[in-house]
Formats: C-alpha cells, sequence, structure tokens
C-alpha cells in the first residue's frame, strides 16, 4: 500500500482544521462566562463614567458644555444620538441623565439584555460625545466594545435574564399570528428564537472581532511605545507621572519613581506585555501570565494616574480571554462567599417578587441555554 | 448567512487593524482616506488612537490665567480684575481623587491646544494672537492669521485649530468669569503658561511643581457669554470671588 502523498496529507490536515474550526464556531457559543462579565464591567464603566460626572453634568454635556461650541458643531459623527441631547435645558437633561444611568444599571443586572444594552449604548454616546475636546481613548474602547457585545450572548450568566429563562418554559413557534406572538414571548423571556447555529455563529464570529481588537489594541499602543527614545531607555513612566492630572496621590507616585529600578522595569513590562499579549494567548500558561500582567498594569493605571474607568473598560473586554474553567472555579468561589448576602437578599425580596403577575413558580439555579 | 457575517467582521476587522497601527503600506495600499471614511463614518464611528504616551510621552503641563474686564477695555473707569489661575484652582479640586471628573482638566486641555498651535506659528501670526479682539469677529483674526501664513495647508490647519481653541477659551472664560467675579463681563484677557518635567536624572533634586510656568498673553477678547442655562451652570461650581478683592483701573491696550 502506498504512503499518501505530501499534498494529500496537506489537503487532509487542511480539512481537518477546517472541520475543527466550524465545529468550533457553530456548535457552541465560546466564552460566555467572560462575555458576562464584560456586560457587568462595560455597564459599570458607563455607571462610573456618568456618576462621576454627575456633579459637572451641565458643564460638561449640558447647557453648560456651550463653551465648546466649536468642537461639538464641528463634530459630525454620531450624529443620530448627539442630537438627542442638544437642545435639553438643564432639567431636561438631569433627568435623561439619571435614565441613561438607570438603563446601564439595568445593563449591569442583565434585565432585557438586549434592548437594554442598546438603549445604554445609545444613551452612552448622546452625553459622553456632546464634548469631543475632552474626549479620551477610554470612550473609544468602551463605545466599540459595547456595540460589539451586543452582537454577544452577555446574558447567560449572572444576570436577570438567565434567572427569567430558568424560571419559564420557552414555547413553541410554529407559523401564523400565532407564531409570531410565541416568538416574541420568548423573545422577552429571553429564550432562544433564532436558529442556534445562527446565534452561535453570529457570537461567535463577533468575539473573535473583539479579541483581535483587543489584541491590535495592545499591539499597536506597545509598538507605538517601542518606537521612542524614551521607552527605550526605560523612563518613559516617569514623565507623565510627574503631571497633576496623573497625579492623585503625590507620595505614591514619588515613592514609585524614586526608585529608578522600578520606573525601569515598569516602563519595559508595559511596553513588553503590550506587543507580547496577541502572542502569549497562544500558550495556555502565557496567556495566564499575560492577562495578569494586563489586569495589573490596567489597575496601576487607575490608582496611579486616576483613569479608573478607563481600566475597567479594558479589564471588561480582557475578560473575554479568561478560560471557562477559571469562570467556573471563580462562580463558584465567589457564591460560596456571597451565599449569606444573597439568602438574605432573596428572603426580604421573593415574596414581593412572588406576588407579581406570573411569578408563582420558584426560580431554579440551573439557567436553559439561550440567547 | 454566517459567511457573510464573517466576512463583513473580517473586514472591519481589517481595516481596523490598518487603522490603529502606525503608518504603513497596507494603509497605503486601501487608500488613508478609504480608512478613514470607515472609521470616522458619520454614524457609529471606530474612531480609536492607541499612541497614548507613545512615542513620546507627555513632559509638560500647561495652566490658564483669566481675568475679566467690565467696561470698554481702555476707556478709564472699566473695571479690571486681578488675574485668576483657572488650571490651579482645578488641581486643587483633583488632589487625592482617585475617579477626577474630565471637566478639571478643560482648561489644560484648551491651554495645551493652544500652546501646542502657537508654538507652529511664526512671529507675525504670534503678534496676532497677542493682540485685541474686542469690536472685530474672530473671522478677522483667522483672516489675518491666513495672510501670514507660510506653511501652507499645514499651517491653515493649524490656524483653524487655535482659533476653534480660541473661541472656546473665549466662551469658557467668559462664563467663568461672569461666576468668579459677578455677571456683566464685557470682555476675557489670558495667559497661557507652559512648564516641563526635570529631566529624569534630577527627579530626587528637583520637582515638577517648584518648575516655573513660561507665560505668554492672549489679547483681550470680546466675552461671548452662553445662556441662562448655561452660566447658571458654570455659577454652580465656579468659587466666587472673595469680595475684598479690590479691582484695578484698565489696561491701556487697544485693538
Amino acid at each position: 500500500m502506498s504512503q499518501p502523498s505530501i499534498a494529500s496529507r496537506g489537503l487532509d490536515l487542511v480539512n481537518e482544521w477546517y472541520d475543527k474550526f466550524e465545529s468550533w464556531l457553530l456548535t457552541d457559543k465560546r466564552s460566555i462566562y467572560g462575555a458576562s462579565l464584560a456586560r457587568i464591567l462595560a455597564g459599570c464603566s458607563v455607571m462610573g463614567i456618568l456618576i462621576t460626572n454627575f456633579r459637572v453634568r451641565n458643564l460638561m454635556f449640558g447647557p453648560g458644555s456651550v463653551w465648546s461650541k466649536p468642537t461639538q458643531d464641528g463634530n459630525d459623527m454620531y450624529w443620530p444620538p448627539r442630537l438627542i441631547v442638544s437642545h435639553m435645558g438643564n432639567t431636561t437633561f438631569l433627568f435623561y441623565y439619571l435614565l441613561v444611568i438607570f438603563v446601564a444599571f439595568l445593563f449591569v443586572l442583565g434585565w432585557h439584555t438586549r434592548l437594554v444594552g442598546i438603549l445604554m449604548l445609545i444613551g452612552h454616546v448622546s452625553i459622553i460625545e456632546r464634548i469631543p475636546v475632552l474626549g479620551d481613548q477610554g470612550d473609544n474602547i468602551l463605545r466599540v466594545g459595547i456595540f460589539l457585545i451586543l452582537f454577544m450572548n452577555t446574558s447567560e450568566h449572572w444576570s436577570l435574564d438567565a434567572r427569567r429563562r430558568a424560571r419559564t418554559q420557552p414555547e413553541s413557534m410554529g407559523g401564523g399570528a400565532g407564531g409570531l406572538v410565541a416568538a416574541v414571548k420568548n423573545a422577552y423571556n429571553g429564550h432562544r428564537v433564532l436558529p442556534l447555529w445562527f446565534t452561535n455563529g453570529l457570537h461567535n464570529v463577533v468575539l473573535i472581532a473583539l479579541g483581535w481588537q483587543l489584541i491590535m489594541i495592545y499591539f499597536s499602543a506597545g509598538w507605538f511605545k517601542a518606537q521612542g527614545s524614551l521607552w527605550y531607555h526605560g523612563t518613559a513612566l516617569y514623565y507623565p507621572l510627574q503631571l497633576q492630572e496623573y497625579k492623585p496621590f503625590p507620595f505614591l507616585t514619588d515613592a514609585f519613581t524614586h526608585v529608578g529600578v522600578m520606573v525601569g522595569l515598569s516602563t519595559y513590562v508595559a511596553m513588553c506585555v503590550q506587543i507580547g499579549f496577541g502572542f502569549a494567548l497562544l500558550h495556555p500558561i502565557a496567556r495566564r501570565v499575560a492577562i495578569f500582567c494586563a489586569i495589573m498594569f490596567h489597575l496601576s493605571i487607575a490608582v496611579l494616574m486616576a483613569l479608573p474607568w478607563f481600566s475597567l473598560s479594558m479589564i471588561a473586554f480582557d475578560a473575554i480571554f479568561v478560560s471557562t474553567s477559571t469562570f467556573i472555579l471563580f462562580d463558584r468561589w465567589i457564591r460560596d462567599k456571597l451565599r449569606p448576602v444573597a439568602d438574605l437578599f432573596f428572603d426580604l425580596t421573593d415574596p414581593l417578587v412572588d406576588k407579581l403577575p406570573g411569578r408563582a413558580k420558584q426560580p431554579s439555579l440551573v439557567s436553559s441555554s439561550a440567547d | 448567512m454566517i459567511v457573510v457575517i464573517g466576512v463583513v467582521f473580517a473586514l472591519h476587522t481589517a481595516l481596523v487593524t490598518i487603522w490603529i497601527q502606525p503608518p504603513n503600506p497596507f494603509r497605503d495600499a486601501v487608500g488613508p482616506k478609504n480608512v478613514y471614511s470607515y472609521i470616522n463614518n458619520d454614524v457609529f464611528p471606530f474612531e480609536q488612537s492607541w499612541s497614548v504616551f507613545a512615542p513620546t510621552p507627555r513632559r509638560g503641563g500647561e495652566n490658564v490665567k483669566v481675568r475679566a474686564y467690565y467696561g470698554t477695555p481702555g476707556e478709564s473707569g472699566t473695571r479690571v480684575t486681578e488675574w485668576f489661575d483657572i488650571t490651579a484652582d482645578e488641581d486643587k479640586r483633583i488632589k487625592f481623587l482617585v475617579n477626577p471628573s474630565r471637566f478639571h482638566s478643560a482648561t489644560r486641555r484648551l491651554g495645551g491646544n493652544v500652546n501646542s498651535t502657537v508654538s507652529q506659528f511664526n512671529e507675525k501670526q504670534r503678534l496676532l494672537v497677542g493682540g485685541n479682539l474686542i469690536t472685530s469677529p474672530r473671522s478677522k483674526l483667522a483672516k489675518l492669521l491666513k495672510q501670514a501664513n507660510t506653511k501652507g495647508l499645514v499651517g491653515l490647519a493649524n490656524i483653524n485649530q487655535y482659533i476653534d481653541n480660541d473661541d472656546m477659551l473665549t466662551r469658557y472664560g467668559t462664563m467663568y468669569a461672569n461666576a468668579r467675579w459677578g455677571h456683566g463681563v464685557t470682555a476675557v484677557e489670558f495667559q497661557v503658561g507652559h512648564r516641563s518635567v526635570p529631566n529624569y536624572t534630577k527627579r530626587n533634586t528637583e520637582s515638577f511643581l517648584d518648575v516655573p510656568f513660561t507665560y505668554y498673553r492672549i489679547g483681550i477678547r470680546k466675552a461671548m457669554p452662553g445662556n441662562s442655562d448655561a452660566q447658571a451652570a458654570f455659577d454652580g461650581y465656579v468659587h466666587k470671588a472673595p469680595k475684598t478683592t479690590k479691582s484695578s483701573k484698565s489696561s491701556k491696550d487697544g485693538e
């Protein structure tokens, strides 16, 4: 019997990889724990930004932001949402602002996540993009990241949608008006309406797009740094840390910059982790090291440079790179720790919730697969 | 269907990748204008840039001082306030705050923008910026700056950027001054300062905060007040000037 040719073996290998990729893409949703955490943390970022700016909301985004009129007028982008707040007075804007915070809170809770997510994104953009002159990259990654996760299933875990799915049964969707009503009911209750292969495929395709977006962010940020002599010489971090806007705790920053080795080490680690992040994801151990370094990097930025919401946004989307097994361990650990608090909470709220129409059934801890 | 979606997201991802990397042959191949128009589309832009603190990190700080005029600058009887350092006041508010509002950086941002544009002006253009603009529209200043432009399209873009920031600074300063010294401000005047972080080798002997600012003056600008809601927002934010403040007579600057 003759040995298969190299070309034949090559084709077999390609076919095998293709089958594996197709199976990965269509048979299940990947990284749903990460997507769920991304939803929670991205929603927290939106809430955090809005609450942080609550006192100066009129000066930043409302009628008082007219001081930045030239850049507001020159901003052709985001034209549909931007127009929402452009003619609001102080009082109307206050209610709108509070509404968007509330919608972001609902997104964090995972209440009708898809609809609420769209509303939150529109609300967030309509407010934040009123002040392009004070914009930063945190706004950009948050906007782009939230846009992408709207196409994903982010309510599979740690959400009210998951509880509702566990409490209700999907209705059979036949033809005609009855089928349409059933589809609407299923959509309302968070049950699957579209074919599984489609929702799996869409979730996973967007997961790849988001993952690649993050890898490219890290890579380009590191690549730009590698071109600078101060980064090359390991002293770059010292300079921005001296500026008052990035120095909320002077004693902490001074202690850090006092030791040259710390400055050099941090500068090189920041640059190397950013450039190597995407490559590190290819190996399980390197991936864990890279994610840990990235989280530490962003926590340092949050505290030392007073940029908590940018940092939280990056950590939120980095969550998609954490493995499901790690999340299951984390889920068990946090459930154990929080069980007394959760029990107390549900002891207080369940009697009230059960009185609501259609809430006679007890919630189950098991959530069904849905979108 | 999934293939179509996959192709759409693959194209999107490819364009974003080309956009956020440093200038590269792929961007040239696709056409920088094509990439730009996709990334910065009107409806939902994917605008982003990750050259933060790179290749050269920020090494300088800016601040903005303002003073206000009540009456016509140059005429007797016109009240002129003392200079007030808005940025320093904002810095006091953000100390020990791990989640400061970006609004505290507004004057620093505007001052930085003004600094970066003025640094590219020639001597004649700098003199124009230092001149007053009390009765003429800002378009006149723009016209004069353009007449003095020697740097072609780059120079024109720089002038447009300066004019926008001059306008924003004037609006901000007017409402700020109204809130601090009382309503009725007719003109405002600015000083924009810059200082650099001491070299790394001197980090344990020199403090950035001890480095003096180098100031230059932007001429007097006619006040640009906002509507009552806008002014109310500033009134609720800005600390009122102490009542003991003595005002001086008008400077003799003319337009």
